[in-house]
C-alpha cells in the first residue's frame, strides 16, 4: 500500500492533535531522530550511487571503452543494480520507520483516545470474516493489515484495512493467456455487536438497479428474491434491502435506524454496504489512499499527519454513536 | 379457417396461463399479509402474558394508584373476552398497551420501583415487544401495500374482480393514541 496519507471524511472529531502531541513529546523526538537518520542515509545512499555510476562511466571512456556494446551493458546493468540495492536497503528502513510510527504513536494514539480499544498494526480481519459478511465475493487474494479491536462503551467493535482481489484470466491477440487481479474492495470493513438480538439474515446494498433504470430497475430487483420494501422514500432510493424475515428486517430497520444508515452514507459514501447477521453488523465502504499511515516525507510531530489519522480512526469510531449502538434498552445486554 | 381455430385456441392457453400466474401472485400476496398478521398476535400474546407480573411489581411500590391497575387489567380482559383477528380485539390491545404505557409511566414517580432489578427486567421486556410488535405491523402494512398494489393496478385488478379479491385495510393508531402524553414528575 501506498505511502500517502489522505484527508479523512469529514466527522465529528473532538480529539486534539495538539493535546496528544504534546503528551506524546518523548515518543516523537526518539522517532523524528530515527526518521531525518533514515532520510540522511537515503540522500547519502543516491550519492554514493551517483558517484560510483559516473565513475564507472568515467573509467570507461578513460579506458578507451574498446567494445562500446559491452560497455553500454555494463552501464545499464549497474544502474539497474545499483538501484535495486538501493531500495532493499533503504525501502527496508523506511518500512521500519512506518512501523515504528504505528506501534508507537498510532497505538499511543489509540490508547488515548480510547482506552478499551487495542490497536495491532500488521494484525487485520480474518478472510473468513470477510467472507461470512457476504458482502463482497469471495476473493483470490487478501489482504489486511490496521485491525482496532475493543469496546466502545457497551459495544464490542473491531476493523481493518482490507484489500481484496479476484483473479481473472484474458487472452491477447496472439493466443497468449494473462492472469490480472481485479479490486473487490479496497477500504474498511467494520464488525459492531448491534444492540438487539436477531436471528435471521439482513443485508443492506447500494441500489445500482433503481438509481440506473428507475422503475424497470425495481421490478428487476423483485426477480432478485427476498426483496424488502422500506417506507422511507430516500432509503429505498438509496438502498435495496434483502432478507428472509420481513418482521425481523422491520424490527432491524427501524425508522430510526433507516434515517441513522441515510446519514452514515452521506457522511462516508454511497457505496457503504451494510449486512446485519448473528445479532452484528458488518459496514463495508471503500476509502481513498491507505489510512494509518506515518509517511516518510512528514515530520514524525506533524500536526496535519495526526489530525488526519485522528480523523481516520473518528470516522469508524463514531460509527458506535451514528447507529446508537450504545443504547440497551432490549433484552440484549 | 382452421389456422384461425389454432390462433384462437393459443390466445386462449396464454391467457390462461397469464391468468393463473396473476392468480398464484395474489395466493401469495394474501399469505404474505395473514403470515403478517399473524406475527402481530405472536407479539401481541407475548404482551398480554406480560401483564400479571408488570401489576404485581408496579403494585408492591404503588399499591393506591387502584385506577391505573383497574384500567389495565380491564383492558386485559377485554382482549381475553373478544375474538382473535377482529377489529375489536384490536381496539381492545391498542387500550391495553396505552395502559401499560401509563403503568410504566408511574414508576417515574416511584425510585425504588424504577430502580428494582424486576422492574427494569419488565421494563427491558416490554420495549422488546414493542419494538416487534412495531416491526410486525410495519411488516403487515407493507404486505398489505403490496396485495393493494395487485388488487388495484392492471391487469391485475382485472384478476381480482373475477375472484373477488378487495383492497384490505391498513394497521392505523387510533387518533386519541396519536396525541402525545402528558407526562407528571
Amino acid at each position: 500500500m501506498s505511502d500517502s496519507n489522505s484527508s479523512p471524511p469529514p466527522g465529528p472529531s473532538n480529539w486534539d492533535a495538539d493535546d496528544l502531541a504534546d503528551r506524546m513529546d518523548d515518543v516523537m523526538q526518539g522517532l523524528e531522530a530515527f526518521r531525518l537518520e533514515v532520510l540522511a542515509k537515503r540522500s547519502k545512499g543516491w550519492g554514493m550511487l551517483g558517484m560510483a555510476f559516473l565513475c564507472s562511466v568515467l573509467a570507461g571512456v578513460l579506458l578507451g571503452a574498446i567494445e562500446p556494446p559491452l560497455f553500454f551493458v555494463g552501464v545499464v546493468g549497474f544502474v539497474i543494480g545499483g538501484v535495486i540495492i538501493h531500495y532493499k536497503f533503504f525501502g527496508s528502513l523506511a518500512a521500519t520507520y512506518r512501523s515504528r510510527y504505528k506501534h508507537e504513536v498510532i497505538a499511543g494514539m489509540v490508547k488515548a483516545v480510547s482506552p478499551d480499544m487495542d490497536y495491532q498494526p500488521a494484525g487485520g480481519l480474518a478472510e473468513e470474516t470477510f467472507n461470512a459478511s457476504g458482502l463482497y465475493s469471495g476473493p483470490d487474494r487478501y489482504h489486511s493489515e490496521d485491525l482496532f479491536a475493543g469496546r466502545i462503551g457497551e459495544t464490542e467493535i473491531m476493523f481493518s484495512e482490507v484489500h481484496a482481489e479476484e483473479r481473472r484470466t484474458r487472452r491477447d491477440s496472439k493466443g497468449r493467456s494473462e492472469t490480472y487481479y481485479v479490486t473487490i474492495f479496497n477500504g474498511i470493513l467494520l464488525v459492531a455487536d448491534f444492540h438487539k438480538h436477531f436471528r435471521s439474515e439482513l443485508a443492506v446494498l447500494p441500489d445500482v438497479a433503481e438509481k440506473n433504470f428507475g422503475w424497470f430497475g425495481r421490478k428487476l430487483q423483485s426477480l432478485g428474491g427476498n426483496l424488502q420494501r422500506m417506507e422511507n422514500p430516500d432509503f429505498e432510493k438509496a438502498f435495496v434491502v434483502r432478507g428472509k424475515d420481513a418482521v425481523e428486517a422491520r424490527y432491524i430497520l427501524t425508522p430510526d435506524m433507516q434515517e441513522r444508515l441515510l446519514a452514515l452514507r452521506a457522511r462516508l459514501n454511497d457505496g457503504v454496504r451494510f449486512a446485519f447477521k448473528q445479532s452484528n453488523v458488518f459496514i463495508g465502504f471503500s476509502n481513498e489512499g491507505n489510512w494509518f499511515e506515518g509517511g516518510l516525507k512528514r515530520p514524525a510531530h506533524d500536526r496535519v499527519q495526526m489530525r488526519a489519522i485522528l480523523g481516520q480512526m473518528a470516522c469508524c469510531f463514531n460509527i458506535v454513536q451514528d447507529l446508537n449502538l450504545n443504547t440497551r434498552i432490549w433484552t440484549k445486554d | 379457417m382452421e389456422g384461425l381455430l389454432i390462433g384462437l385456441a393459443v390466445i386462449a392457453v396464454l391467457a390462461l396461463v397469464i391468468c393463473a400466474v396473476i392468480y398464484n401472485g395474489f395466493v401469495s400476496r394474501r399469505n404474505s399479509v395473514r403470515n403478517a398478521f399473524a406475527s402481530i398476535d405472536v407479539q401481541l400474546k407475548k404482551r398480554w402474558d406480560l401483564v400479571p407480573n408488570l401489576v404485581e411489581t408496579v403494585k408492591a411500590y404503588a399499591s393506591h394508584e387502584k385506577e391505573v391497575f383497574e384500567n389495565v387489567i380491564k383492558a386485559r380482559q377485554g382482549v381475553e373476552s373478544s375474538a382473535v383477528g377482529t377489529k375489536e380485539r384490536f381496539e381492545r390491545e391498542q387500550d391495553l398497551g396505552a395502559g401499560m404505557s401509563r403503568l410504566m409511566m408511574l414508576a417515574e414517580a416511584y425510585p425504588e420501583l424504577k430502580a428494582g432489578e424486576q422492574f427494569l427486567n419488565l421494563q427491558r421486556n416490554l420495549t422488546e415487544i414493542e419494538s416487534q410488535l412495531a416491526a410486525s405491523r410495519r411488516a403487515y402494512n407493507a404486505a398489505v401495500t403490496h396485495w393493494n398494489e395487485g388488487v388495484e393496478m392492471f391487469p391485475g385488478s382485472i384478476v381480482a374482480k373475477v375472484f373477488g379479491f378487495e383492497t384490505a385495510d391498513w394497521f392505523e393508531t387510533p387518533s386519541d393514541q396519536r396525541k402525545t402524553q402528558d407526562v407528571r414528575f
